[in-house]
């Protein structure tokens, strides 16, 4: 690396997305977004691997109809979930690739795959790292720097081992992320660098972001480019997708109907239908019917049914209704009424569905949405901006702006009884810090143990478990008597420590949550690392190896012509017998064995041709001058060795 | 009826409209946002927030060491002041981070 470019390193923003990612950065004054090798501003998040190699984007799911169960995608869906959790056990059900647990008691779910003829397990964090490795190296061609720091953005709704999970994921790609922010925070910054927003007035925006695979809504409050998140509300499973399957089943129920076969047990043609309803959704958004059609779909039956807007809207319609819940209580926490809200921005691809679009519409008796913002880029528009805050480079403009960003759950510990207590209330500014005195429940108790929780609600047990440790040596006396100060903090990314003291002995006690419950260790971390290096060094060794059979090849083709040109004269048959043997042998060796030969052997078998040409042409030096050497210094060289033999 | 009524309150209680002087008790807060316990609306409180905010937040201070304990007590001064604003007596108290209700809580063993 040289040091110039050490200097002008850029910080980018990525909308790592359940379904396609995108990646932005700021640079001279505005912000790109970068388009990939095919030529795409969004990239899909899929992850294969064929028989050779391991694709990524496009490519992966470009061949995913032929590759169904070595294709992964979705990998947002399990990132930082148990693999009990419902919601992953409704999931499994309709991937067709295989999910399993990792059998210890932290049950993370991890996802097999066939490469080389052996099973090979990820975590979900290792798939989204292989995705924004494909991201940075998106924005490293584009840029012509290494790129090394990133923001990286996650639905608001993503819960504390959600966010910490995509955390890894970007270490585990080798990028420093300096901040994990809320994707509907981060259209709010494109929402507002499109308008001006160093205004003095106060204004009120709403951002109903529903993409993919998760649906978030914030209420903002905007003063003199201060963005100061008031409420924010959501549901980290609900999106295109499920609109996806939900029109896939119906399909699948009416092919039952026709044929009287199943085609589900067939992932291949399930998988081709997925794709033909996806097209189907996509375009009812401005046709009010589609047609969809899949030659051969299952046991020779050809598939084609009409599908109305109508008819689709009826299929997802309590998915639409459910999506305003979220709108409601967003606003009853942010206590402002209706129509304080000044604009209400659209943000992800499943805000194009019209009836999305009324019913949001009618919930704010009839006014007018924003959609001026690209509601596929904005996120990684906004994104890009707040990395370049974060790293200090942009313009005055960006430089001055800031992101008042909240918690979306609330947090508290375990007190008798299996009651929560909440030390940070959900919606509560961060960075924070809450501090809360408790006491003991027995007498001469010594020690303590503080089991930490987020949600909603009453009880511990409907809450989400995040993480348990113990103050120990806490001078013995009556119940009630101690004093132990428990104190929560949340850094700018919406990540938790806890610390509890004890104000008598002063004894002191923390976890970072970050080290618990279902989330990587350090080790992990590393030993993910090393294997995307070795990934990284695959690829690179079979770029190797393909470089040096290309040019075995093409030497093969030199050589077959400088025997064919060689004056009949000056070559002896019996000597022109015995090269074309060798040339006919070495072919064989290519076709066969140099299948599975690396780089060394081709170099190998390209010298020892060398040389048995080499020590013929002594013989009729000259004369393949022209034929098998392109220059002079090579042919000087090639005597040079000659004379070794 | 009750629940509409609350509402009613509640939005009455947001309204920019609604100016409210401040009390001693709040006075520490006052300070901290640089304001002089004037009669205040809520959208005057909130710019005189987010204008402290942008002084003392981390991203803003990146090297002084005391900026994210300075932005937690802008914050919460904040919160204490926007209590004020708060309709329900419950909301107040636990927006001042007083224990709602005489509920001792214990630590399980």
């Amino acid at each position: 690396m040289q040091p110039a470019s050490e200097e002008k390193s850029y910080a980018v923003g990525i909308d790592l997305g359940t379904t396609y990612s995108c990646v932005g950065v700021y640079k001279d004054g505005e912000v790109q977004i970068i388009a990939n090798d095919q030529g795409n501003r969004t990239t899909p998040s899929y992850v294969a691997w064929t028989e050779q190699e391991r694709l990524l984007g496009d490519a992966a799911k470009n061949q995913v109809a032929s590759n169904p169960t070595n294709t992964v995608f979705d990998a947002k869906r399990l990132i930082g979930r148990r693999f009990d959790d419902p919601i992953v056990q409704a999931d499994l059900k309709l991937w067709p690739f295989k999910v399993v647990s990792d059998g210890t008691k932290d049950d993370k779910p991890l996802i097999e795959i066939f490469y080389q003829g052996v099973a090979k397990k990820f975590h979900p964090e290792e798939i989204s790292s292989m995705i924004l490795t494909k991201m940075k190296q998106t924005a490293e061609a584009y840029l012509g720097h290494r790129v090394r720091e990133a923001v990286i953005t996650v639905p608001a709704y993503f819960n504390d081992a959600q966010r910490q999970a995509t955390k890894d994921a970007g270490e585990i790609a080798g990028l420093r992320v300096l901040r994990i922010v809320n994707e509907p925070t981060a259209a709010a910054i494109a929402y507002g660098l499109d308008k001006s927003t160093s205004a003095q007035k106060e204004t009120h925006i709403l951002v109903f972001d529903m993409g993919g695979g998760t649906f978030d809504v914030s209420v903002l409050a905007i003063q003199e480019s201060v963005f100061e998140v008031k409420a924010t509300a959501g549901d980290p499973h609900l999106g295109g997708e499920d609109f996806d399957n939900r029109i896939l089943s119906h399909c699948i129920a009416d092919f039952r109907r026709k044929y009287q076969s199943d085609p589900t047990r067939n992932q291949r043609a399930v998988r081709r239908l997925r794709t033909q309803c996806e097209r189907a959704k996509r375009l009812l958004s401005t046709q009010t019917s589609v047609t969809i059609e899949v030659d051969s779909l299952h046991e020779g039956n050809d598939f084609s049914i009409r599908l109305s807007r109508a008819k689709f809207e009826e299929l997802c319609l309590d998915y639409f209704k459910k999506a305003m819940e979220p709108v409601e209580q967003c606003l009853k926490d942010s206590n402002l009424p209706q129509k304080a809200i000044s604009d209400i921005v659209m943000v992800g691809g499943s805000t194009r569905i019209p009836k999305v679009q009324e019913l949001i519409k009618a919930f704010f008796h009839g006014k007018e949405l924003c959609k001026s913002i690209n509601p596929d880029e904005a996120v990684a528009y906004g994104a890009a901006v707040q990395a370049a805050i974060v790293s200090g480079h942009g313009s005055e403009e960006v430089q001055n702006m800031l992101l008042l960003d909240v918690a979306p759950l609330s947090l508290g510990i375990e007190t008798a009884g299996g009651m929560m207590q909440v030390l940070i209330e959900r919606n509560s500014t961060v960075s924070t810090s809450k501090s809360q005195d408790f006491t003991t429940f027995e007498d001469y108790q010594d020690h303590v143990d503080i089991s930490v929780y987020e949600g909603e609600r009453a009880m511990v047990k409907d809450n989400n478990f995040l993480g348990k440790f113990t103050l120990k040596d806490i001078p013995k006396s009556l119940r009630g008597v101690p004093k132990i100060q428990v104190t929560f903090t949340i850094d700018t990314n919406g990540i938790l420590q806890v610390s509890a003291e004890d104000a008598k002995s002063n004894k002191k006690s923390e976890i970072q949550i970050a080290n618990e419950k279902g989330r990587l260790t350090q080790n992990d971390i590393q030993k993910m690392l090393q294997e995307a290096e070795k990934y990284k060094g695959e690829d690179e060794i079979s770029k190797g190896d393909m470089l040096a059979k290309e040019e075995l090849k093409v030497y093969f083709q030199r050589f077959d012509k400088g025997i064919q040109d060689l004056d009949a004269s000056k070559l002896q048959e019996q000597d022109r017998e015995r090269l074309e043997k060798k040339l006919a042998d070495a072919y064989h060796w290519l076709e066969h064995d140099g299948l599975k030969a690396g780089k060394p052997e081709f170099e190998a078998k390209q010298k020892e041709l060398q040389a048995v040409m080499n020590t013929e042409t002594w013989t009729f030096a000259g004369h393949l001058h022209s034929a098998l050497y392109r220059n002079d210094w090579e042919w000087r060289a090639a005597l040079l060795v000659c004379r070794e033999f | 009826r009750k629940k509409r009524a609350r509402r009613a309150l509640q939005v009455e209680m947001s309204s920019p409209l609604l100016s409210l002087r401040f009390g001693p008790n709040e006075a520490w807060a006052c300070e901290l946002l640089g304001l002089n316990c004037e009669e205040l609306t809520l959208q005057q409180l909130g710019a005189a927030y987010r204008r402290k905010a942008r002084e003392v937040h981390p991203d803003k201070q990146p090297h002084a060491a005391q900026s994210t304990s300075s932005f937690h007590k802008v914050s919460a001064a904040y919160e204490a002041l926007l209590a004020c604003f708060s309709a329900s007596p419950v909301e107040k108290r636990r927006r001042r981070g007083e224990a709602v209700g005489k509920v001792l809580l214990h630590l399980c063993p």
